[in-house]
């Protein structure tokens, strides 16, 4: 991963993230989203109204879009990934995005304005924005890259599977270098979704607490460069392995034992090569519903016990859906360069009923070698092993 | 170079693929019948078969006539599900819902509007804890999955489903999503030849900008362009007539992969 960047409700760019990780600030608020009236904290990020997208890009505007402008501007991307296009060419980088809902905002928009001839207004342009290819199409566009691009939408394993896809179509010859992201962004639709399914806690969510709730919703966008990495590379923070599962059990809840979960771990650790006494912390699905913190913690006892520290960062950021995998991935690159594991913050009791090791407090460690898991609806499960190499 | 094993089929005037070889090779044969309606796959536990909407049925369906085809247990093989716009019916359900004072989400429809919801059914249908992608890449989707299917056989998995699948919109959304027709195909590819194999496939990404294959028949032609999982058409053809040929399939940024079939 040779360059990256990540915007949530921590802020936009890195820095902003590492800042509030470090200093245990959420980034969650009470809701103040216009259109939707629900008690609930939400993770929203601060300027996407004011962010434009390029003239030539017009047609793409939207939220969702505006998020992913947004997160491209941090962190000198553009630039690093303008390097990579003078080396590999415009067409030899592929760009792999996830998201769940893209810009659907404007299908809610065009609904609201729905007149007595019955038909969604000419204004709506469902392909540039609504149509989930919309982000992958703008990203490329933006980046000016003319590689193979695809959305994967999973759910809230979108944004992790996007590592698998693209190493393997780098690994086919495909392309020789890749864009992976994510970026969801705040809506009605997932908000009175979840909210349907009794699933959005009225507070900060608590991760593995005994109280825990439900989830608290987030909007993010992250991105990252991957190069195929040279043997004695040991400045950059690899993808070691990665294990994707189904669970096969129910769309809209986990397995109850976390059997994907564990095929998951299982499978990324035996593509690494790393054992379980290896890893150095687990950042968790963590979601904070009864149901997936329990599951989650069944599987992580079955594969790697309970001496491997744990949390869920979902109480900085709430839960960011198709963008949780790379905000949680790129969460992890952040505390193995700066040493330190985050503790699960918001969680103040610990259900007696989980076994593993959740960090309640920041503290410093070595972290070489970490594990991050998204699990989504429709029981699509992905692990990731990112660290150092050796 | 990957093979052939099976293939499902679902459209209008192609009710499945056994049942439509003869109008794929001979396309003046083809008449335009609307679907029927798709019973609930009896593969799926009653309680789940009851949620399936018409898009989860079409889905399903297809994949089920690929891997019937073969002597292969569904539940050790990956699946690539790819789709330009998902369940349509649902979104706009969705929305409708979202633009009334009370919002009144169906929590069954937000279930089911997650793009990887053919998939979830199809794993649960088959028990299968085997890997699963949900992909879009708009009018090249089926291109998208097919390349994704084939990175997934190179990177060590011996067999793979293909499904593509899109539904039409209602009077409301025709205007702004021009998809006129419902269809939905599914592709068993797999590493190795074996008995079942139909026929091979060479895939070539081609960088220059060139037109896609199209179909002989106005028919078929006007159905391959209105729907976005239609593009498949001209490779099924291809397929069916059991002889080698080159397909020209829609990609990104006005290009095309060029599909060797022998």
């Amino acid at each position: 991963m040779s360059a990256w960047t990540l915007t949530n409700a921590l802020g936009a760019g890195s820095a902003a993230s590492l800042k509030n990780l470090r200093e245990q600030r959420s980034g969650l608020r009470d809701n103040d989203f216009p259109g939707i009236d629900l008690k609930t904290a939400i993770g929203r990020v601060d300027g996407i109204e004011e962010t434009e997208l390029p003239r030539r890009l017009q047609q793409f505007e939207c939220r969702n879009n505006r998020l992913a402008m947004l997160g491209l501007n941090q962190d000198d991307f553009i630039a690093q990934v303008d390097i990579a296009r003078s080396k590999y060419g415009a067409d030899r980088i592929g760009v792999f995005m996830g998201t769940s809902t893209s810009g659907i905002q404007e299908a809610e928009h065009a609904f609201a304005h729905f007149d007595q001839s019955n038909i969604v207004p000419v204004e709506y342009d469902y392909w540039h924005t609504h149509n989930l290819f919309s982000l992958a199409d703008f990203v490329s566009r933006v980046l000016n890259l003319s590689g193979p691009a695809q959305v994967i939408s999973t759910a809230c394993s979108s944004s992790a599977k996007v590592f698998a896809a693209a190493h393997r179509h780098i690994q086919a010859g495909f392309c020789d270098a890749a864009i992976v992201g994510g970026v969801d962004s705040l809506c009605q639709m997932t908000l009175y979704g979840f909210h349907s399914l009794q699933l959005v806690s009225t507070q900060p969510c608590r991760p593995a607490d005994a109280a825990r709730d439900g989830i608290s919703i987030g909007e993010a966008a992250g991105f990252a460069l991957l190069e195929t990495v040279e043997d004695d590379d040991d400045k950059n923070i690899c993808l070691l392995g990665y294990g994707e599962s189904s669970d096969a059990y129910h769309i809209s809840s986990p397995h109850p034992e976390g059997e994907g979960a564990r095929i998951s771990m299982e499978q990324a650790m035996r593509m690494a090569g790393v054992s379980a006494s290896e890893i150095d912390y687990v950042n968790l699905h963590g979601t904070a519903t009864p149901a997936n913190d329990a599951s989650e913690d069944k599987a992580i006892m079955t594969c790697l016990g309970s001496d491997v520290p744990c949390s869920s960062t979902k109480g900085w950021t709430g839960h960011t859906l198709g963008a949780a995998g790379i905000t949680e991935a790129l969460f992890v690159c952040l505390c193995i360069e700066n040493n330190f594991i985050p503790g699960s913050l918001n969680t103040k009791t610990i259900d007696p009923e989980i076994k593993a090791d959740i960090v309640l407090e920041n503290r410093p460690a070595t972290v070489r070698k970490v594990l991050t898991n998204s699990f989504g609806f429709g029981g699509s499960n992905c692990s990731l092993l990112l660290g150092r190499q050796g | 170079m990957v093979y052939v094993n099976g293939v499902g089929l679902l459209a209008p005037g192609l009710p499945s693929w056994q049942a439509s070889q003869t109008v794929l090779c001979d396309q003046q044969a083809w008449q335009f019948e609307t679907l029927d309606k798709i019973p609930a796959p009896d593969i799926l536990p009653a309680n789940e078969r009851r949620r399936t909407s018409a898009f989860i049925r079409m889905a399903v369906k297809v994949a089920q006539e690929a891997l019937d085809a073969s002597d292969q247990n569904a539940k050790n093989i990956p699946s690539v599900f790819a789709s330009s716009c998902g369940d349509f019916d649902v979104v706009q359900s969705i929305c409708i819902a979202l633009s009334m004072p009370e919002k009144p989400v169906s929590p069954t429809h937000f279930h089911n509007s997650v793009h990887n919801a053919p998939a979830g059914y199809w794993s649960i249908a088959n028990s299968s804890p085997s890997a699963s992608t949900s992909i879009s890449a708009a009018y090249s989707s089926f291109t998208a999955g097919l390349l994704d299917a084939v990175s997934q056989l190179r990177a060590g998995a011996t067999h793979i489903l293909l499904v593509a699948s899109d539904i039409h919109s209602s009077d409301i959304y025709i205007k702004a999503r021009a998809v006129k027709y419902p269809f939905a195909c599914a592709i068993l590819l797999s590493v190795g030849s074996s008995q079942d194999s139909l026929c091979e496939l060479a895939i070539q990404p081609r960088m220059e900008k060139s037109g896609t294959t199209k179909m002989q028949h106005a028919g078929l032609e006007d159905l391959r362009l209105n729907n976005p999982s239609a593009s498949a058409l001209p490779l099924l053809a291809q397929i069916s007539a059991g002889k080698k040929g080159e397909v020209l399939l829609p990609y990104q940024h006005d290009r095309v992969l060029n599909v060797a079939v022998g």
